[in-house]
């Protein structure tokens, strides 16, 4: 269905769903109903960007993310199959675009130094440093900072399994699903994750004397 | 220098400063933004093409190719010269000998 055919829709007006159910309304979208996609949207758009915002510590580029999470759902909604809960697909098409922007800023920097070895100026614009979400407690603002940064600098699986479970405060059965991994492998990484993250901080601590 | 002890403490500190964190929301009007990008044309395919050469796997593999490429079409052009030179080596070798045995 084209984009446009699909914006110029009318929408069920007067048909508010109190308690949207998930595989109602992907029936509805897959039907090409334009209210079951707002509703979608509207029920799980902070879902995705809170995801997105702790992997990826910029608020613009998790809302530019959670637009193209939104964009794949309305495109390939007839992939969803609901082998797995609805947000569980939504999880894991954020995780990877959320990787996949963190990578090609990393390839950008990676090459940015190159150029800036022959003398351009092409400084790396992709640095969270300092980053603090905007869910965190006032009093915890400073202490929060320093825990992202070091947050930032987590393999890959150790930062969303923690990332997962401490931001959007998803279950470790959850996790296992949307990352395809057994549910002692998330308490593993978990495990490894807040490590590491000690590690780190007493390293920054013990510098700071 | 600061102690163990207190380090320790900062550091516990730290880790606990994520609780209680509410979810982070959206800005107001997300699905209008959202309709407005869905009704934006489709990204050029010349830039999809850029995105995927841009990749280091990709631009290795090609660069890879090139060079093989290059590999093979080098050793067949020194492989056509040695044909092409070896009957004027062997005729220079013919001379030398004819000289060496001192035969006018």
């Amino acid at each position: 269905m084209p984009v446009k055919d699909y914006v110029n829709m009318t929408e069920t007006a007067g048909k508010a769903i109190p308690r949207p159910d998930e595989w109602h309304l992907v029936e509805r979208l897959k039907k090409g109903d334009a209210a079951a996609f707002k509703l979608i949207v509207e029920s799980r758009k902070d879902l995705v960007y809170n995801t997105a915002i702790g992997l990826l510590q910029n608020a613009e580029d998790a809302e530019d993310i959670t637009q193209e999470v939104f964009v794949k759902v309305f495109e390939s909604i007839h992939q969803f199959k609901g082998e797995s809960a609805f947000s569980t697909w939504l999880y894991k098409i954020a995780i990877t675009k959320s990787l996949e922007l963190i990578r090609s800023r990393k390839r950008k920097k990676r090459f940015a130094f190159v150029t800036s070895l022959f003398g351009e100026n092409n400084e790396p614009r992709y640095e969270p440093v300092d980053f603090v979400h905007p869910g965190v407690q006032l009093d915890n603002r400073e202490r929060a900072a320093k825990l992202f940064h070091a947050i930032s600098q987590l393999v890959d699986n150790q930062r969303i399994a923690f990332t997962l479970h401490k931001i959007e405060g998803v279950t470790y059965q959850e996790i296992a699903e949307i990352m395809g991994v057994t549910v002692s492998a998330v308490e593993s990484l978990i495990h490894r994750a807040k490590g590491n993250l000690r590690k780190t901080l007493e390293d920054y601590y013990k510098n700071q004397a | 220098m600061k102690s163990r002890e207190h380090i320790q403490k900062e550091v516990d500190l730290t880790l606990e400063s994520l609780e209680g964190l509410k979810r982070a929301e959206t800005m107001p009007f997300f699905y209008t933004r959202l309709m407005a990008r869905l009704e934006q044309p489709e990204v050029a395919v010349w830039n999809r093409w850029m995105v995927w050469l841009a990749k280091p796997a990709v631009s290795l593999g090609i660069l890879l190719l090139f060079l093989m490429l290059n590999g093979y079409l080098l050793m067949n052009k020194y492989q056509q010269e040695d044909e092409q030179v070896t009957p004027g080596t062997e005729y220079v070798a013919q001379q030398i000998s004819y000289f060496d045995n001192g035969t006018p």
